[in-house]
């Protein structure tokens, strides 16, 4: 058990909490950087799609694990990022301004969605989002002059300033620090008044009311910096795929964008990159598995989705603070050794859930 | 207050279920049945929100608007309407009466 003692009052916000901290996520931004020399291209794919989802969930990790306000849409900013883009980049502009185009627009529909929701809670908040992306997905399918139409949509690759990135290491670079930047961009606004508020709107919207935090004014700033967090990842993935159309931004995409926050673990930003490792590596591993398995189960068809539910379920029965909270639950236990009790994590578990349940 | 909780939110649960399956029997005869059918289960949604959660009347009259919404809209508006009129309806419902057409308003306790 490490103690900290702390001789200033800057010390209670510092990012990193203390030396280890600093020492392992060096490390692990070291590694990230030698990644494309040390693991082969295929990997090195599937770990910028890691990145992009990652920065996707940090978005929805704002909206739902911060202020609790969940949105089962969130395919629709995805790929409103990931058409600007799209459309951006082939008229022939520069990749950064395409970015933050991207991510303009998409903060803007956020707004746009956030008005209505501004009303709503719980289920009537999930049906809201849910109809807004049906919506979205349909003016993808029907805008055909600009979106392509079901036909969909290719992507020039990524250009900077006449540098032509491709789609193999100089993307991953992008992607790395577009991540390390939204990362660092959320840690810092989740210890800023802003990020309190968000916090204090998701434990109880009442008693924030009362602390005075204006409601309207958070949870659309809420929805608004999601939605750019989706728009920027939806433009990296247009690049990355480089082939973009309707289907890829339906209902299931939403679902498994919610999937990837909540078995990261709901209100830990460690839980978005989690999740995103989850989700990009599973399929993975169903393929892998599909060679060891009896052709009866391995070649069934819908592997996948069952696969996918169990382990949702599981995640949602036995540990609802995902991935993030088991690694909590393990380190804890490794510090305390002797002396872990089974209930320590319970108190801060029931008082969310009473909350929630209202 | 005496009330076997459990034993009754799994009688609910399969009640539900009951009433699901009712509506698929009746579905089979006149739709294609295929394995992504549960997509049609997310049209309940529109219709419980418009006629209000909580409110018989009020899922019956849900239906009907958004079935009919919905066979008017694949008839009089440009194609691609059809599959989208359910939701907007519903994001229009939430925006002016969030409670739906028969909800009972419900005051939460602090």
């Amino acid at each position: 058990m490490r103690f900290i003692f702390k001789t200033t009052y800057a010390q209670d916000i510092e990012l990193a909490k203390h030396g280890g901290q600093r020492f392992w996520y060096g490390l692990l931004c070291v590694l990230l950087l030698l990644a494309p020399w040390l693991i082969d291209e295929y990997w090195l794919a599937q770990l910028t799609f890691v990145l992009i989802y990652g920065i996707v969930g940090l978005g929805l990790m704002l909206l739902a694990g911060f202020t609790g306000q969940f949105s089962i849409g969130h395919a629709a900013f995805l790929g409103t990022g990931a058409y600007t883009q799209a459309v951006l980049s082939n008229m022939g502009l520069p990749f950064p301004i395409a970015m933050v185009g991207a991510a303009a627009l998409s903060a803007a529909v956020g707004v746009v969605v956030a008005l209505p929701a501004l009303r709503l809670k719980g289920i009537y908040l999930g049906i809201a989002t849910l109809s807004f992306g049906f919506i979205v997905e349909e003016v993808f399918a029907r805008w055909e002059k600009v979106t392509g139409g079901n036909a969909g949509l290719h992507v020039k690759p990524a250009q900077v300033f006449g540098w032509e990135l491709g789609s193999g290491n100089g993307f991953y670079f992008v992607c790395l620090v577009v991540a390390v930047l939204c990362t660092l961009a959320i840690l810092n606004l989740l210890r800023s008044p802003t990020g309190r508020a968000f916090v204090a709107i998701r434990d109880s919207e009442i008693s924030a009311q009362s602390m005075g935090i204006h409601l309207a004014r958070y949870k659309t700033m809420s929805f608004a910096i999601s939605a750019a967090l989706a728009g920027l990842g939806g433009a990296l993935y247009a690049h990355k795929l480089s082939f973009i159309s309707p289907d890829q931004f339906n209902i299931l995409q939403s679902i498994d964008l919610l999937l990837l926050v909540v078995i990261g673990g709901l209100g830990s930003v460690h839980g978005a990159f989690l999740g995103a490792i989850f989700l990009i590596s599973m399929p993975q591993l169903i393929s892998l598995s599909k060679d060891w398995l009896p052709p009866v189960i391995g070649q069934a068809p819908g592997l996948q989705g069952l696969v996918y539910g169990l382990v949702l379920i599981a995640f949602v029965l036995f540990e609802p603070l995902g991935i993030y909270g088991r690694w909590l639950k393990v380190r804890t236990w490794l510090q305390l050794f002797p002396f872990y009790r089974r209930g320590l994590f319970k108190r801060q578990k029931s008082f969310t859930k009473s909350d929630r349940l209202r | 207050m005496g009330i076997p909780v459990k034993r009754l939110n799994s009688l609910v649960w399969g009640l539900a279920a009951a009433v699901a399956a009712i509506a698929g029997m009746l579905l089979a005869p006149i739709t294609f049945v295929h394995a992504n059918m549960g997509f049609i289960g997310l049209k309940a949604f529109p219709a419980a929100v418009v006629g209000g959660f909580g409110s018989l009347p009020g899922a019956i009259v849900g239906g009907l608007v958004i079935g009919v919404v919905e066979s008017l809209a694949g008839f009089y508006l440009p194609d691609g309407f059809k599959d989208t009129a359910p939701y907007i309806v519903v994001l229009i419902m939430l925006m002016v009466k969030p409670n739906g057409l028969f909800g009972e308003k419900l005051r939460k306790k602090v």
